[in-house]
Protein backbone atom coordinates (compact mmCIF):
# COMPACT_ATOMS: atom_id res chain seq x y z
CA UNK A 1 0.00 0.00 0.00
CA UNK A 2 1.77 3.58 -1.23
CA UNK A 3 2.31 6.33 1.59
CA UNK A 4 -0.81 8.47 0.74
CA UNK A 5 -3.08 5.88 0.69
CA UNK A 6 -2.00 4.39 4.24
CA UNK A 7 -2.15 8.47 5.55
CA UNK A 8 -5.84 8.16 4.19
CA UNK A 9 -6.91 5.44 5.65
CA UNK A 10 -5.28 6.66 9.04
CA UNK A 11 -7.42 9.73 9.24
CA UNK A 12 -10.16 7.93 7.71
CA UNK A 13 -9.92 5.43 11.10
CA UNK A 14 -9.26 8.49 13.54
CA UNK A 15 -12.52 10.06 12.41
CA UNK A 16 -11.49 12.65 10.35
CA UNK A 17 -12.88 15.01 7.26
CA UNK A 18 -11.49 15.07 3.85
CA UNK A 19 -11.27 18.44 2.01
CA UNK A 20 -11.37 19.08 -1.91
CA UNK A 21 -7.92 19.49 -1.96
CA UNK A 22 -7.05 16.51 0.54
CA UNK A 23 -5.63 13.48 -0.94
CA UNK A 24 -8.13 10.75 -1.22
CA UNK A 25 -7.58 7.65 -3.72
CA UNK A 26 -9.31 7.26 -6.95
CA UNK A 27 -12.16 4.59 -5.88
CA UNK A 28 -13.06 7.22 -3.01
CA UNK A 29 -12.81 10.14 -5.42
CA UNK A 30 -15.63 7.80 -7.40
CA UNK A 31 -17.55 6.52 -4.83
CA UNK A 32 -18.27 9.82 -3.80
CA UNK A 33 -18.42 11.63 -7.07
CA UNK A 34 -21.45 8.99 -8.14
CA UNK A 35 -23.26 9.28 -5.09
CA UNK A 36 -23.52 13.02 -4.90
CA UNK A 37 -24.00 13.84 -8.69
CA UNK A 38 -26.68 10.91 -8.41
CA UNK A 39 -28.03 13.23 -5.50
CA UNK A 40 -28.12 16.17 -7.67
CA UNK A 41 -29.92 14.80 -10.00
CA UNK A 42 -32.83 13.76 -7.72
CA UNK A 43 -32.66 17.12 -6.38
CA UNK A 44 -33.27 18.98 -9.79
CA UNK A 45 -35.76 15.79 -11.03
CA UNK A 46 -37.71 15.92 -7.69
CA UNK A 47 -38.52 19.61 -8.20
CA UNK A 48 -40.27 18.54 -11.83
CA UNK A 49 -43.14 16.75 -10.33
CA UNK A 50 -43.76 19.79 -8.07
CA UNK A 51 -43.88 22.12 -10.36
CA UNK A 52 -46.78 20.79 -11.86
CA UNK A 53 -48.62 21.46 -9.22
CA UNK A 54 -47.68 25.34 -8.92
CA UNK A 55 -50.85 26.05 -10.73
CA UNK A 56 -53.14 24.00 -9.74
CA UNK A 57 -52.06 23.96 -5.42
CA UNK A 58 -55.40 24.49 -3.56
CA UNK A 59 -55.14 28.64 -3.00
CA UNK A 60 -52.39 30.94 -2.80
CA UNK A 61 -50.94 29.90 0.79
CA UNK A 62 -50.30 26.39 -0.50
CA UNK A 63 -49.34 27.67 -4.01
CA UNK A 64 -46.60 29.78 -2.32
CA UNK A 65 -45.20 26.88 -0.01
CA UNK A 66 -45.27 24.66 -3.40
CA UNK A 67 -43.05 27.61 -5.11
CA UNK A 68 -40.89 28.04 -2.73
CA UNK A 69 -40.18 23.97 -2.11
CA UNK A 70 -39.20 23.83 -5.86
CA UNK A 71 -36.79 26.98 -5.38
CA UNK A 72 -35.53 24.89 -2.58
CA UNK A 73 -35.41 21.73 -4.72
CA UNK A 74 -33.38 23.47 -7.82
CA UNK A 75 -31.56 25.39 -4.84
CA UNK A 76 -30.06 22.57 -3.37
CA UNK A 77 -29.10 20.93 -6.85
CA UNK A 78 -27.40 24.09 -7.13
CA UNK A 79 -24.94 23.11 -3.98
CA UNK A 80 -24.93 19.97 -4.92
CA UNK A 81 -23.34 20.55 -8.46
CA UNK A 82 -20.96 22.65 -7.00
CA UNK A 83 -19.39 20.12 -4.75
CA UNK A 84 -19.64 17.39 -7.57
CA UNK A 85 -17.61 19.72 -9.97
CA UNK A 86 -15.06 19.96 -7.44
CA UNK A 87 -14.95 16.33 -7.15
CA UNK A 88 -14.98 16.01 -10.51
CA UNK A 89 -12.45 18.54 -11.97
CA UNK A 90 -9.03 16.49 -12.10
CA UNK A 91 -11.76 13.98 -14.58
CA UNK A 92 -12.35 17.29 -16.71
CA UNK A 93 -15.67 16.90 -16.39
CA UNK A 94 -18.16 19.81 -15.96
CA UNK A 95 -21.40 20.62 -14.75
CA UNK A 96 -22.72 20.80 -18.59
CA UNK A 97 -21.36 17.27 -18.62
CA UNK A 98 -23.70 15.82 -15.59
CA UNK A 99 -26.69 17.90 -17.10
CA UNK A 100 -26.04 16.26 -20.49
CA UNK A 101 -26.00 13.02 -18.97
CA UNK A 102 -29.06 13.14 -17.25
CA UNK A 103 -30.72 14.32 -20.07
CA UNK A 104 -29.63 11.70 -22.38
CA UNK A 105 -30.19 8.92 -19.83
CA UNK A 106 -26.48 7.64 -19.42
CA UNK A 107 -26.44 9.42 -15.55
CA UNK A 108 -28.96 8.01 -12.54
CA UNK A 109 -31.61 9.53 -10.51
CA UNK A 110 -33.70 8.54 -8.02
CA UNK A 111 -36.35 5.80 -8.30
CA UNK A 112 -39.18 7.68 -6.58
CA UNK A 113 -39.06 10.31 -9.31
CA UNK A 114 -40.35 8.05 -12.09
CA UNK A 115 -43.69 7.66 -10.62
CA UNK A 116 -47.18 9.96 -11.30
CA UNK A 117 -48.21 12.32 -9.03
CA UNK A 118 -52.10 12.68 -10.29
CA UNK A 119 -53.71 14.53 -6.92
CA UNK A 120 -52.94 16.68 -4.65
CA UNK A 121 -52.95 14.14 -2.09
CA UNK A 122 -50.16 12.63 -3.95
CA UNK A 123 -48.35 16.39 -3.38
CA UNK A 124 -49.14 15.83 0.31
CA UNK A 125 -47.66 12.50 0.32
CA UNK A 126 -44.56 13.24 -1.62
CA UNK A 127 -44.08 15.89 0.73
CA UNK A 128 -44.48 14.16 4.00
CA UNK A 129 -43.33 10.87 3.29
CA UNK A 130 -40.91 10.88 0.13
CA UNK A 131 -39.30 14.03 1.73
CA UNK A 132 -39.11 12.12 5.48
CA UNK A 133 -37.62 9.24 3.51
CA UNK A 134 -34.92 11.62 2.03
CA UNK A 135 -34.31 13.03 5.39
CA UNK A 136 -33.70 9.50 6.57
CA UNK A 137 -31.04 9.02 3.83
CA UNK A 138 -29.81 12.31 4.22
CA UNK A 139 -29.47 12.30 7.89
CA UNK A 140 -27.32 9.37 8.01
CA UNK A 141 -25.16 11.02 5.25
CA UNK A 142 -24.67 14.02 7.51
CA UNK A 143 -21.47 12.08 9.08
CA UNK A 144 -19.98 11.73 5.81
CA UNK A 145 -16.24 11.82 5.23
CA UNK A 146 -16.66 13.97 2.90
CA UNK A 147 -16.56 17.29 3.98
CA UNK A 148 -17.93 19.66 1.30
CA UNK A 149 -20.72 17.38 0.90
CA UNK A 150 -21.33 17.38 4.68
CA UNK A 151 -21.24 21.08 5.13
CA UNK A 152 -24.43 21.39 2.27
CA UNK A 153 -26.07 18.30 4.02
CA UNK A 154 -26.77 20.23 6.71
CA UNK A 155 -28.40 23.45 5.39
CA UNK A 156 -30.43 21.10 2.98
CA UNK A 157 -31.53 18.72 6.05
CA UNK A 158 -32.69 22.22 7.58
CA UNK A 159 -34.90 23.05 4.24
CA UNK A 160 -35.73 19.36 3.59
CA UNK A 161 -37.47 19.12 7.60
CA UNK A 162 -39.89 22.07 6.79
CA UNK A 163 -41.06 20.52 2.96
CA UNK A 164 -41.57 17.78 5.70
CA UNK A 165 -44.14 20.06 7.78
CA UNK A 166 -45.32 21.27 4.94
CA UNK A 167 -46.22 17.77 3.68
CA UNK A 168 -47.45 16.75 7.25
CA UNK A 169 -49.71 19.92 6.72
CA UNK A 170 -51.37 18.76 3.56
CA UNK A 171 -51.85 15.33 5.02
CA UNK A 172 -52.98 16.20 8.39
CA UNK A 173 -55.59 19.01 6.48
CA UNK A 174 -56.86 16.31 3.68
CA UNK A 175 -57.09 13.67 7.10
CA UNK A 176 -59.88 15.88 8.59
CA UNK A 177 -61.76 16.70 5.59
CA UNK A 178 -64.12 15.34 3.40
CA UNK A 179 -64.94 11.59 2.72
CA UNK A 180 -63.77 12.16 -0.51
CA UNK A 181 -61.11 13.84 -0.03
CA UNK A 182 -59.99 10.93 2.67
CA UNK A 183 -60.41 8.62 -0.13
CA UNK A 184 -58.22 10.38 -2.07
CA UNK A 185 -55.78 10.42 0.58
CA UNK A 186 -55.98 7.15 0.88
CA UNK A 187 -55.23 6.14 -3.26
CA UNK A 188 -52.24 8.44 -2.68
CA UNK A 189 -50.71 6.28 0.10
CA UNK A 190 -51.69 3.34 -1.97
CA UNK A 191 -49.84 4.01 -4.86
CA UNK A 192 -46.78 5.52 -3.21
CA UNK A 193 -46.35 2.96 -0.30
CA UNK A 194 -44.51 0.43 -2.65
CA UNK A 195 -42.04 3.63 -4.40
CA UNK A 196 -41.42 4.34 -0.62
CA UNK A 197 -40.44 0.90 0.24
CA UNK A 198 -37.98 0.59 -2.72
CA UNK A 199 -37.15 3.93 -1.84
CA UNK A 200 -34.26 2.94 0.12
CA UNK A 201 -32.73 0.19 -2.01
CA UNK A 202 -32.97 -3.74 -2.02
CA UNK A 203 -31.95 -5.37 1.74
CA UNK A 204 -28.58 -7.53 1.94
CA UNK A 205 -25.82 -5.22 0.58
CA UNK A 206 -22.57 -5.94 2.22
CA UNK A 207 -21.59 -3.24 4.97
CA UNK A 208 -18.12 -4.90 4.53
CA UNK A 209 -17.15 -2.75 1.83
CA UNK A 210 -14.42 0.56 1.01
CA UNK A 211 -18.02 2.12 1.10
CA UNK A 212 -18.34 2.02 4.29
CA UNK A 213 -15.07 2.12 5.85
CA UNK A 214 -14.62 5.24 3.79
CA UNK A 215 -17.94 6.58 5.71
CA UNK A 216 -18.90 7.35 2.01
CA UNK A 217 -22.29 4.91 3.05
CA UNK A 218 -22.90 5.58 6.89
CA UNK A 219 -26.07 3.26 7.00
CA UNK A 220 -27.32 0.12 5.43
CA UNK A 221 -30.62 0.28 3.13
CA UNK A 222 -32.38 -1.73 5.64
CA UNK A 223 -31.09 0.15 8.48
CA UNK A 224 -32.51 3.34 6.65
CA UNK A 225 -36.08 1.90 5.91
CA UNK A 226 -36.48 0.55 9.05
CA UNK A 227 -36.02 3.97 10.62
CA UNK A 228 -38.64 5.11 7.80
CA UNK A 229 -41.04 2.42 9.44
CA UNK A 230 -40.68 2.86 12.89
CA UNK A 231 -41.46 6.93 12.59
CA UNK A 232 -43.96 6.79 9.76
CA UNK A 233 -46.12 3.54 10.19
CA UNK A 234 -47.05 4.34 13.36
CA UNK A 235 -48.67 8.27 12.06
CA UNK A 236 -50.10 6.82 9.01
CA UNK A 237 -52.01 4.72 11.51
CA UNK A 238 -53.34 7.41 13.81
CA UNK A 239 -54.65 9.33 10.71
CA UNK A 240 -57.23 5.94 10.60
CA UNK A 241 -55.51 5.11 7.20
CA UNK A 242 -54.50 1.86 5.75
CA UNK A 243 -50.67 0.43 4.75
CA UNK A 244 -51.42 -1.10 1.53
CA UNK A 245 -49.49 -4.45 2.77
CA UNK A 246 -51.22 -7.24 4.92
CA UNK A 247 -48.09 -8.51 6.02
CA UNK A 248 -46.55 -5.20 7.33
CA UNK A 249 -46.11 -5.90 11.29
CA UNK A 250 -43.87 -4.72 14.08
CA UNK A 251 -41.84 -8.32 15.35
CA UNK A 252 -41.15 -7.79 18.88
CA UNK A 253 -38.39 -10.27 18.95
CA UNK A 254 -36.39 -8.43 16.42
CA UNK A 255 -37.53 -4.95 17.49
CA UNK A 256 -37.90 -4.60 13.28
CA UNK A 257 -41.11 -4.01 10.46
CA UNK A 258 -41.24 -6.85 8.64
CA UNK A 259 -42.96 -6.07 5.26
CA UNK A 260 -44.39 -7.93 2.12
CA UNK A 261 -41.95 -8.53 -0.56
CA UNK A 262 -42.34 -5.01 -2.88
CA UNK A 263 -41.31 -7.02 -6.02
CA UNK A 264 -37.63 -5.40 -6.23
CA UNK A 265 -37.84 -6.62 -10.06
CA UNK A 266 -40.11 -3.50 -10.28
CA UNK A 267 -37.01 -1.57 -8.28
CA UNK A 268 -34.70 -2.91 -10.85
CA UNK A 269 -36.95 -1.85 -13.70
CA UNK A 270 -37.02 1.36 -13.09
CA UNK A 271 -33.37 1.82 -11.85
CA UNK A 272 -32.87 0.76 -15.98
CA UNK A 273 -34.75 3.70 -16.97
CA UNK A 274 -38.03 1.66 -17.23
CA UNK A 275 -40.59 3.90 -14.67
CA UNK A 276 -43.85 5.04 -14.88
CA UNK A 277 -42.92 8.38 -16.16
CA UNK A 278 -39.05 8.21 -16.43
CA UNK A 279 -39.11 9.32 -19.85
CA UNK A 280 -41.93 11.93 -19.74
CA UNK A 281 -39.89 13.29 -17.27
CA UNK A 282 -36.53 13.18 -19.05
CA UNK A 283 -38.28 15.08 -21.38
CA UNK A 284 -39.48 17.74 -19.33
CA UNK A 285 -36.34 18.21 -18.34
CA UNK A 286 -35.37 18.59 -21.83
CA UNK A 287 -37.61 21.22 -22.33
CA UNK A 288 -37.13 23.30 -19.36
CA UNK A 289 -33.68 23.43 -20.46
CA UNK A 290 -34.63 24.49 -23.90
CA UNK A 291 -37.12 27.42 -22.46
CA UNK A 292 -35.29 28.36 -19.77
CA UNK A 293 -31.89 28.56 -22.01
CA UNK A 294 -32.38 32.15 -22.56
CA UNK A 295 -31.51 32.62 -18.81
CA UNK A 296 -27.99 30.49 -18.86
CA UNK A 297 -27.35 31.96 -21.83
CA UNK A 298 -27.76 36.07 -20.14
CA UNK A 299 -25.52 34.38 -16.99
CA UNK A 300 -23.09 33.92 -19.56
CA UNK A 301 -19.44 35.85 -19.03
CA UNK A 302 -19.51 36.95 -22.46
CA UNK A 303 -23.10 38.58 -22.63
CA UNK A 304 -23.03 39.28 -18.71
CA UNK A 305 -20.02 41.88 -19.28
CA UNK B 1 -16.47 30.85 -24.61
CA UNK B 2 -15.31 32.21 -21.44
CA UNK B 3 -15.77 30.18 -18.22
CA UNK B 4 -17.40 30.65 -15.09
CA UNK B 5 -15.77 31.63 -12.40
CA UNK B 6 -16.05 30.04 -8.99
CA UNK B 7 -17.04 32.03 -6.16
CA UNK B 8 -17.01 30.82 -2.25
CA UNK B 9 -19.56 32.77 -0.18
CA UNK B 10 -19.25 33.74 3.50
CA UNK B 11 -21.80 35.51 5.23
CA UNK B 12 -22.40 37.08 8.82
CA UNK B 13 -25.40 35.49 10.30
CA UNK B 14 -26.24 38.70 12.74
CA UNK B 15 -24.85 42.04 13.09
CA UNK B 16 -21.47 42.04 14.63
CA UNK B 17 -21.21 37.68 13.96
CA UNK B 18 -17.90 36.22 12.99
CA UNK B 19 -18.06 35.34 9.26
CA UNK B 20 -18.45 32.02 8.51
CA UNK B 21 -18.12 30.12 5.06
CA UNK B 22 -21.84 29.39 3.32
CA UNK B 23 -20.56 27.26 0.41
CA UNK B 24 -19.79 27.70 -3.31
CA UNK B 25 -21.03 28.93 -6.59
CA UNK B 26 -20.51 29.83 -10.24
CA UNK B 27 -21.13 32.96 -11.84
CA UNK B 28 -19.87 35.16 -14.88
CA UNK B 29 -18.27 37.85 -12.12
CA UNK B 30 -19.01 39.55 -9.18
CA UNK B 31 -22.32 41.02 -9.20
CA UNK B 32 -23.86 37.85 -10.46
CA UNK B 33 -22.19 35.96 -7.60
CA UNK B 34 -23.79 38.29 -5.30
CA UNK B 35 -27.10 37.75 -6.87
CA UNK B 36 -27.00 34.16 -6.83
CA UNK B 37 -25.82 34.06 -3.60
CA UNK B 38 -28.78 35.70 -2.47
CA UNK B 39 -31.10 33.16 -3.89
CA UNK B 40 -28.99 29.93 -3.00
CA UNK B 41 -27.96 31.41 0.64
CA UNK B 42 -30.50 33.53 2.09
CA UNK B 43 -34.05 32.53 1.18
CA UNK B 44 -35.08 32.23 4.48
CA UNK B 45 -32.83 35.66 5.88
CA UNK B 46 -30.20 33.08 6.91
CA UNK B 47 -27.42 36.31 6.48
CA UNK B 48 -27.76 39.88 7.23
CA UNK B 49 -24.74 40.44 5.22
CA UNK B 50 -23.02 38.31 2.30
CA UNK B 51 -19.63 38.05 0.86
CA UNK B 52 -18.47 36.55 -2.33
CA UNK B 53 -14.41 36.11 -3.06
CA UNK B 54 -12.95 34.81 -6.10
CA UNK B 55 -11.68 31.21 -5.31
CA UNK B 56 -7.91 32.04 -6.58
CA UNK B 57 -7.93 35.07 -3.87
CA UNK B 58 -8.41 32.62 -1.01
CA UNK B 59 -5.46 31.20 -0.28
CA UNK B 60 -5.18 28.79 2.88
CA UNK B 61 -3.13 27.65 5.52
CA UNK B 62 -3.59 24.07 6.96
CA UNK B 63 -2.29 22.80 10.20
CA UNK B 64 -1.04 19.92 9.04
CA UNK B 65 0.73 21.03 6.11
CA UNK B 66 2.02 24.57 6.72
CA UNK B 67 2.84 24.17 10.92
CA UNK B 68 -0.03 26.64 12.14
CA UNK B 69 0.53 27.77 15.72
CA UNK B 70 3.72 26.86 17.50
CA UNK B 71 5.47 23.53 17.55
CA UNK B 72 5.49 23.15 21.16
CA UNK B 73 2.62 23.97 23.64
CA UNK B 74 2.97 27.17 24.76
CA UNK B 75 0.17 27.94 27.70
CA UNK B 76 1.72 31.25 28.71
CA UNK B 77 -0.52 32.29 25.80
CA UNK B 78 -3.16 31.20 27.01
CA UNK B 79 -5.92 31.65 30.01
CA UNK B 80 -5.91 28.32 30.79
CA UNK B 81 -2.24 28.60 31.36
CA UNK B 82 -2.38 31.04 34.52
CA UNK B 83 -5.09 28.49 36.30
CA UNK B 84 -2.66 28.58 39.96
CA UNK B 85 -4.00 32.15 40.11
CA UNK B 86 -7.03 30.52 41.90
CA UNK B 87 -4.58 29.14 44.44
CA UNK B 88 -2.29 32.36 45.05
CA UNK B 89 -5.26 34.30 45.82
CA UNK B 90 -6.39 32.77 48.65
CA UNK B 91 -2.96 33.74 50.50
CA UNK B 92 -4.38 37.00 50.57
CA UNK B 93 -7.65 35.97 52.20
CA UNK B 94 -11.37 35.27 51.74
CA UNK B 95 -12.78 31.86 50.88
CA UNK B 96 -12.95 32.52 46.98
CA UNK B 97 -10.01 32.30 44.94
CA UNK B 98 -9.79 34.78 42.36
CA UNK B 99 -11.71 38.20 41.99
CA UNK B 100 -15.00 37.10 40.90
Amino acid sequence: MDMDLQAFEARIARGELIEADDFMPDAYRRQCLRLIVTHANSELMGALPEREWIPRAPGLGRKLAVLSKVQDEIGHAQMIYRVAEDLAAPYGISRQDMLDDLIEGRAKFHNVFSYPAPTWADVGIIAWLVDGAALETQGALLKTSYAPYARILRRICAEEAVHLKHGEDIVLTLAAGTPGQRAMLQDALTRWWRPLLHFFGPPGESTNSDAFRWRVRIASNEELRQGFLRKYVPKIRRLGLAVPDAELRFDEATGKWLYGDPDWDEFWRVVKGGGLQTNERLSLRRLSREEHGWVVAAMRPETAA
Amino acid sequence: MADLEVFEVFGLEKPGAVVSHAGSLQAAGPDLAVVLAKELFCRRSEYVELWVVPRPCVHVAQRAKDALGPAEPRSYRLGSGYRDTVEKWKRFGGEQGGDR
